[in-house]
């Protein structure tokens, strides 16, 4: 199935070093940057099995530095590719789920209108598979600080409130013979380098000086967001 | 989310409107298509040109570093790279509005609201931050007056925020005033003033502290019932044998009534009395009395909300509106220039729509003004934008819990004026609240400094 998956995006190809050449043959190579493989894995280190993640919260991962955020969603149903388009101008193609049931997406938790993300103190950015208040819409990623909240089954494109931009999307690569889920890149505008910028001293009192923009290297422990933040604001209830 | 009543909010939005001494909020379209107002002689100040940098593209000169103009600076910067960005302000040091009643409670301390650099703001965002006054303006020869020296502009926003208007509670005498102004501060102009209200709450020892809500479109609907909870909750939680006296010159609470009512009823039963409809016509801080026509209130310590106006420099540089009541500019209520000048804007809480006079809705109109600015250097129209008012009040301080509102507006043709549009009211109080109003303050000050 995922091979499916992955040829929806790749055109047949397999591997995401192809799919960058073709976006920047088909001079959207903006909108997509290749990152270092790495395994999603449990808190033991084991790799997240993508038949078995749950469908009511998002996981928490951080993807490509080992502070940004990313969130991890099984839509408990199959998401189609789609074209995404902001209101900037910028488009591209959205490859739709992966896993077993292409029901598995994963975008960047930094909310795209004033940067919002989960930490360990609070998290006012979550996913609801129910419908959100203010959208009407389920499988919704929300940021309750300003209420932006992003279609997570349609590469996170806006739904409603002041986001003039989707959530980035985290490229995964499903392997089926062990069931175990990578990231391979980012789709879209990230906004690392404004997320860097805008939590720079907050980013040296949590990672240490210099240790924030360290890539992730080969895995990355994907946390519910219940067990990751402390406080969560829930997406249905903005 | 429970609760969501859009009928009550919208109603409370007339009545509000109705307040403003015979609807001066609402902007008439039948006064756009006029001439513009004569222009005022120029106030000079400083000698000769500001020292700044030569401008390298279309100068965009914007007066007043708050909410408003901070984000248009960034974004204006964003939305047109070639824009020379110049900000003037008279503040020495940015200290929010927005948030301060929380700090009465302890909540946050004083860093959550203060700890941000005009100077980062300027790093990050491109722009050129010139500490100076701004003293008067000559529209014709496309010059702004400061203490610093003459700054010519192509595009000039004015964002000076709001003033005090004493008279509105009977108060004429100048003694008078500034006594009430230092003595018993409103808490929504200078952070100053936040400074001695806390020290007032930390220090009270018992007996009754007034809050005064006034009529109009006053600055933060919300805040005064807001620091009513605060200042109670700090009560109840220190012991404090202390009762806070709301007097409300309106007939009812402005917004999120049937949240703060619960939380009046609720959790601060036998510490707060609202009383609605209290015009006061006098007050004598001598004797610590407030008297209306009929009654009289004494009170141990208070903070007494005057009337507001758009601040005095709107008068000052000849934008003022002589029909309006609120003293506010006179601009395009759609695109925010002063009519026949597209020169000159005026934007925030000096704005004669009559949108709320708060945080979010200067943040996401400065966005929008922002856009206008960009097209109009490009030779470009936009179509028009609502500004969007999202308003946390804190109605517990321990467990923190809050309320919300959130609408747009839209132009209603049959009241010729601006009305709430896609209100959602959360106003069963709750700890989750209380968490997003921290990140919508944090949100709003990376949108302006970082």
């Amino acid at each position: 199935m995922e091979k499916k998956s992955f040829l929806s995006l790749c055109a047949g190809l397999a591997s995401i070093a192809v799919a960058h050449r073709m976006l920047a043959e088909a001079g959207r190579a903006d909108e997509f940057t290749k990152w270092p493989k790495a395994m999603l894995a449990d808190g033991a280190g084991k790799p997240i099995n993508a038949r078995r993640l749950e469908t009511r919260e998002a996981l928490v991962f951080a993807y490509p530095y080992v502070s940004t955020p990313c969130f991890l969603i099984n839509l408990g149903a199959p998401a189609d590719p789609v074209e995404v388009s902001d209101k900037s101008g910028v488009s591209y193609h959205w490859p739709g789920g992966a896993g077993p049931a292409r029901s598995v997406v994963a975008y960047s938790a930094i909310c795209g209108h004033l940067l919002s993300y989960p930490s360990k103190r609070r998290s006012v950015i979550s996913y609801s598979s129910g419908p959100n208040n203010f959208s009407g819409h389920g499988h919704v990623v929300a940021c309750c600080a300003h209420h932006s909240a992003y279609d997570a089954s349609r590469g996170a494109v806006i739904l409603s409130g002041p986001a003039p931009q989707p959530l980035a999307t985290i490229i995964l690569q499903y392997e089926p013979a062990t069931e175990a889920l990578y990231a391979t890149g980012v789709l879209g505008r990230a906004l690392f380098d404004d997320f860097f910028v805008a939590y720079k001293k907050e980013l040296v009192e949590t990672y240490g000086p210099g240790q924030s923009k360290r890539m992730v290297e080969g895995r990355t422990v994907a946390t519910p967001l219940s067990q990751y933040s402390d406080n969560v604001v829930s997406a249905s209830l903005c | 989310m429970d609760n969501i009543q859009p009928t009550q909010s919208r109603r409370s939005f007339l009545r509000k409107c109705a307040l403003v001494a015979g609807g001066s909020a609402a902007v008439s379209m039948s006064r756009l298509g006029s001439t513009a107002p004569a222009q005022a002689a120029a106030v000079i100040g400083g000698k000769g040109l500001a020292k700044l940098p030569k401008a390298k593209g279309p100068r965009l000169v914007i007066v007043g570093a708050g909410t408003s103009g901070l984000t248009i600076a960034r974004h204006a910067k964003r939305a047109h790279p070639r824009f020379d960005v110049v900000v003037v302000d008279k503040q020495y040091m940015y200290c929010s509005c927005f948030t301060s009643n929380l700090w009465y409670d302890n909540l946050i301390n004083l860093e959550f609201r203060a700890d941000y650099s005009f100077l980062d703001a300027a790093r990050n965002h491109n722009f050129i931050y010139f500490s100076a006054t701004a003293t008067g303006l000559d529209r014709s020869a496309h010059k702004l007056y400061t203490n610093m020296g003459e700054i010519p502009y192509d595009f000039l926003v004015v964002a000076p925020g709001i003033d005090y208007d004493y008279a509105r509670i009977g108060v004429k005498e100048p003694e008078v005033e500034y006594a009430l102004r230092t003595s018993y501060p409103g808490g929504f102009t200078m952070p100053t003033e936040h400074v001695a209200i806390r020290d007032k709450i930390h220090s009270f020892e018992g007996g009754v502290f007034v809050q005064t809500v006034p009529a109009g479109n006053y600055r933060c609907l919300p805040a005064p019932y807001e620091r009513a909870c605060m200042i109670a909750s700090w009560f109840k939680q220190k012991g404090i044998k202390g009762k806070v006296l709301v007097l409300d010159a309106n007939p009812e609470i402005t917004i999120k009534a049937k949240g703060f009512h619960a939380a009046f009823d609720e959790l601060y039963k036998d510490i707060i009395e609202y009383k609605p409809s209290v015009e006061i016509k006098a007050v004598d801080p001598d004797k610590r009395l407030i008297k209306t026509e009929f009654t009289s209130y004494t009170f141990d310590d208070a903070s007494i909300y005057p009337g507001v106006r758009a601040a005095t420099l709107i008068e000052q540089m000849g934008l003022l509106d002589p029909e309006s009541l609120q003293k506010e500019a006179r601009i395009d209520p759609y695109y925010y220039n002063v009519p026949g000048d597209e020169h000159v804007y005026v934007t925030g809480d000096a704005r004669p729509m009559p949108y709320s006079k708060s945080a979010n809705t200067a943040n996401s109109e400065g966005a929008y003004v922002a856009k206008v600015l960009a097209a109009r250097a490009q030779g470009k129209k936009i179509p028009w934008e609502s500004p969007e008012t999202l308003c946390y009040s804190m109605v517990n301080g321990s467990p923190t819990q809050a309320i919300a509102v959130d609408a747009h507006y839209a132009y209603d043709k049959k009241t010729r004026s601006f009305q709430f549009a896609n209100v959602k009211l959360f106003e069963q109080r709750d700890h989750a609240m209380a968490e997003a109003y921290l990140e919508w303050a944090k949100g709003l000050y990376r949108d302006m400094f970082a």
